[in-house]
């Protein structure tokens, strides 16, 4: 019979590591956490930068940074509700509408709003890029003593544009701009939360870089814009103007994705 | 070894194990903070919201490449066996660290919505007809899953309650969590730029993974022998000539199926009994004896050679099989003395 080889054996229960493993026991824990140390400074050295929007690349001065967060903003105005609400300030004398504001609640959420029938006093923190306003809204409340009518749409035109669907809260700068799966999965629980959805176009329309997003009868845009967000798109449809702001009734059938 | 469960009997190896694991894992932690906070301040910094969700979601894969990597080591060299001991520490470290993943991604992409979360992770990416944006959250979500199973079902009492043929068959589903992560991770963060980096530690991982795998598997297939249909002789196994048996050690010979014999040599006397722990399996024939009992290699439980029962207070029997030696070979027969696997169920005389 041939001699047998004299390996240590391990016996787990015994807590005991057999003396001859205890040298090898040593290099195996320096290399595991070697390993690991080496692999966290690998995998914390490059990773992506969601900054990199698609628009920075070609950043114009109608697609600005964002500039400003202000809290405790408070307007009055009329309010009009489809496809998003939004608040006009009026001139003194009530004809003009001096400026459109979007409205969003906090968080992830759209504003819960009232009647248009009366003027509302919103309070809450403002946001700016370009010429898109958001307000943040913190209260709303009815000013009873006012009625007060919504801007009514005016037709402009019949078009066809390239550009981005991004809700109206984190791209005036709610959050810091994005790119890919992150800034796509984030803008899509905004606009299931119903943040109002905007269309950011590559070329102005009508001298305004962003557009209110709507269905083909003005009402909040269907689940069909769910894969559409966040990527480059080409819509078509109806723009009117309400007040200051662009809204794009856009014919699902002819939205496609570039 | 212990008839009373306890959480766990800690050991001063098994101490010594979880603190190199937990270290391991805060050298990763910190390597990976450190490095982004730098490389942060020569480009845009990346939010600190999703620096966590990385540094976690890759340590946890990190970690169950190595938990996987164990098993073929074994094989390949036996030095390894220790790590095998306390591998499920590595499962219960890596499921916590893919919760801080999950709830770190809850608390920040998912946060300030009125979605609830778990519904916003499959709400937030639908898009199955394309590939550039196949949604990567329900691979992520199904292998978390898994891993809070199996972290959940990790202890002896789950092990003795499901059978070790049922318990290790749910914790082969380990394997599926780990095709799962490398899905989740080539439809999610893999999409993104400059990710070379995570692609080379996925590719890496993989890899190194199924080459461990593949070696272990032919290494293993040389060392078993199959029981041919000439090694049969009127219902006997010729297994080997005595002389070939060395003391203390065994020839294993593989039945069709998934039964295994171990042959033993201890001193004199030649004895069959079952290759399968019945505790999870392990391979009983590369252990060694005892006082007349096979240790198994894997956690230590122990087999009288002659009778197939753990020593008392424990009840766990695994089969043995009747030997004859004629002209100095060893016949085994293939139809073991007993056929319970637990002794409680027989009456001893
Ligand atoms: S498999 Fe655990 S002791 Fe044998």
């Amino acid at each position: 019979m041939s001699e047998v080889p004299n390996e240590p054996f391990f016996i787990g229960w015994s807590g005991r590591l057999p003396a001859g493993l205890r040298a090898f026991y040593v290099s195996v824990t320096v290399c595991v956490v070697l390993i690991f140390a080496g692999l966290g400074l690998l995998m914390g050295r490059n990773i992506d930068d969601p900054g990199l929007n698609l628009f920075a690349q070609r950043a114009s001065e109608s697609i600005a940074k964002p500039e400003l967060w202000v809290s405790n903003q408070k307007f009055t105005g009329s309010l009009s509700l489809l496809p998003y609400p939004v608040l006009h300030i009026v001139s003194g004398d009530g004809v003009s509408v001096l400026r459109s504001i979007l409205l969003s609640g906090s968080g992830k959420s759209g504003v819960e709003t009232t009647e248009a029938t009366y003027q509302v006093s919103a309070v809450g923190g403002l946001l700016k890029r370009g010429d898109i306003d958001m307000l943040a809204v913190d209260e709303l409340t009815v000013v009873n003593t006012k009625k007060a009518t919504p801007p009514l749409p005016q037709p402009a035109g019949q078009w066809q544009s390239i550009g981005e669907i991004c809700d109206g809260k984190c791209y005036p700068g709610g959050m810091t701009p994005g790119f890919g799966l992150a800034h796509r999965a984030c803008a899509t629980i905004c606009l299931i939360g119903d943040v109002p959805a905007i269309f950011v176009v590559a070329e102005p329309i009508e001298g305004q870089s962003f557009l209110l997003l709507a269905g083909p009868d003005g009402e909040p845009p269907g689940p069909w814009i769910r894969e559409m967000i966040a990527r480059p798109v080409e819509l078509t449809g109806m723009v009117e103007r309400v007040g200051q702001m662009l809204v794009f009734k856009v014919d699902p059938k002819k939205a496609r994705i570039l | 070894m212990s008839e009373r469960y306890v959480p766990i009997g800690w050991s001063r190896t098994k101490l010594i194990y979880d603190a190199v694991l937990i270290f391991a894992v805060c050298a990763f932690l910190f390597g990976f903070f450190s490095m982004a906070r730098r490389a942060g301040l020569a480009t845009t910094p990346t939010d600190e919201g999703s620096l966590p969700i990385r540094a976690f979601g890759s340590c946890a894969f990190l970690l169950l490449t190595l938990a996987l990597s164990i098993g073929p080591l074994t094989r390949l060299d036996k030095r390894f066996l220790p790590l095998l001991y306390n591998r499920r520490h590595i499962g219960i470290v890596t499921f916590a660290v893919a919760a801080a993943h999950v709830f770190t991604v809850f608390d920040w992409y998912l946060a300030f919505s009125p979605i609830n979360p778990w519904l916003g992770l499959f709400v937030s990416d639908a898009m199955f007809q394309r590939l550039d944006n196949f949604p990567f959250v329900p691979f992520g979500v199904l292998a978390f899953l898994i891993l809070s199973v199996l972290a959940a079902t990790s202890h002896d009492f789950w092990l003795k309650f499901l059978g070790p043929g049922l318990w290790k068959g749910m914790h082969m589903s380990l394997y599926a969590a780990y095709g799962l992560i490398v899905a989740h991770l080539s439809f999610g963060a893999l999409q993104g730029k400059q990710n070379l980096d995570l692609s080379v530690l996925v590719i890496g991982s993989a890899a190194t993974l199924l080459s461990l795998h593949l070696a272990a598997a032919l290494k293993h297939a040389r060392v078993l022998r199959h029981c041919e249909k000439r090694d049969l002789e009127a219902g006997w196994i010729r297994v080997a000539l005595e002389s070939q048996v060395l003391d203390g050690r065994a020839q294993i010979i593989a039945l069709p199926g998934s039964e295994a014999i171990a042959v033993f040599r201890d001193k004199d006397v030649i004895t069959a009994i079952s290759h399968r722990c019945a505790h999870q399996n392990g391979p009983l024939g590369e252990g060694r004896i005892i006082n007349g009992h096979v240790v198994c290699p894997w956690h230590g439980h122990e087999f009288h050679l002659t009778t197939g029962c753990a020593p008392a207070p424990f009840t766990d029997r695994v089969p043995v099989y009747p030997v004859r030696i004629e002209a100095g070979m060893i016949y085994v027969k293939p139809t073991p003395v007993h056929n319970s696997r637990d002794r409680a169920a027989e009456v001893e005389p």
